[in-house]
């Protein structure tokens, strides 16, 4: 039993504008998020994630229940944002989120799990920089996770791809996160 | 311990920022008034469009009569000019020593200008992109 069930009897009354305005009120926050996480630009990510909505106005009528509304909403919007980055030749496959799970690191870490390293109470960071330097599946996950509240299950539901992935990604984009603030915070 | 804990332990500084500075815009009452907005265009688009495909065909065809005037027209002037200026273009062409070629194209000169005139007229609507909507309109 999903959270949505109770539109079910939306649907089959054919009141599509009901269904949108809840799928608005419950997953328009989500929706925002993930296209933010996606394509780090608030305009963009505002318009991007309107037309993942009015898609899924238009894709109501053929909803046949074997997805989860919400599931086919991130959908709707993860390839709005790619055909959008497709558009703007800023490509970013799903594949290599998935990928990334078997790929040991391609940059090699300067810095060993163990170290403190970006820990100095008063350090201050330019987060959007920081993120810049990260490869867009990392970012994408990283951004997620704190957009979601730091829930690794709503960010593997979100991009479609395993809960291990997520932890993985995430792993391995903070730590090299951490490997490119500490210039920054000796320069601080 | 798990590793978001871990994390925060060994770089606070660096998560804390993390948390504060990832902002992503708010889905509020602007955001979900301008999918709306956006729905109603559509739905009024759609309505245009299914109340008015014969307003659509006669737009088309009142184009191609217009198009088909205007190569027409054209092509008019062009013998009216001709036409006018023949007797001028006949002198010259004894004048100039140019008798046998001026001979083979008055014998070829029909074959000719049919072509040529074909040629125009096919380029004119290729150019005009009438052919590939005039077959839509099977007239």
């Amino acid at each position: 039993m999903t959270r949505d069930t109770d539109l079910l009897a939306l649907l089959e009354r054919r009141d599509y504008d009901a269904v949108l305005e809840a799928l608005m009120l419950r997953y328009g926050q989500k929706a925002l998020n993930l296209a933010y996480s996606m394509v780090r630009d608030h305009a963009l990510a505002e318009d991007l994630a309107q037309t993942a909505f009015v898609k899924m106005w238009q894709a109501l009528p053929r909803y046949d229940g074997r997805a989860q509304l919400s599931s086919l909403l991130y959908t709707i919007t993860r390839n709005t944002c790619l055909s959008e980055l497709r558009k703007r030749g800023r490509m970013v496959s799903l594949d290599a989120l998935t990928d990334a799970e078997n790929d040991d690191d391609a940059a090699p870490l300067a810095l060993p799990d163990e170290v403190d390293h970006a820990g100095r109470a008063g350090a201050s960071y330019d987060v959007e920089k920081l993120l810049d330097a990260l490869p867009g599946n990392y970012r994408e996950v990283v951004s997620l996770f704190y957009l979601e509240d730091c829930s690794v299950e709503e960010v593997a539901q979100m991009l479609d791809i395993p809960l291990n992935t997520v932890k993985s990604l995430l792993h391995r984009g903070r730590k090299r996160l951490a490997a490119v603030a500490l210039p920054m915070e000796k320069a601080s | 311990m798990n590793d978001e804990q871990d994390f925060a332990r060994r770089s606070p500084a660096l998560d804390q920022a993390l948390r504060a500075q990832i902002r992503a815009p708010k889905a509020d009452g602007v955001f979900r008034q301008q999918v709306f907005a956006r729905i109603a265009a559509q739905r009024a688009e759609m309505a245009r469009l299914a109340a008015a495909p014969a307003a659509g065909l006669a737009r088309l065809r009142a184009q191609l009569v217009l198009q088909v005037l205007n190569v027409g027209a054209v092509g008019i002037v062009v013998a009216l000019l001709l036409r006018a200026m023949w007797p001028t273009i006949a002198a010259m062409v004894p004048e100039s020593g140019l008798a046998a070629p001026a001979s083979w194209l008055q014998s070829a000169g029909t074959v000719l200008a049919m072509t040529a005139g074909a040629a125009a007229l096919l380029y004119g609507l290729h150019r005009a992109r009438l052919l590939d909507w005039m077959r839509g309109l099977r007239l």
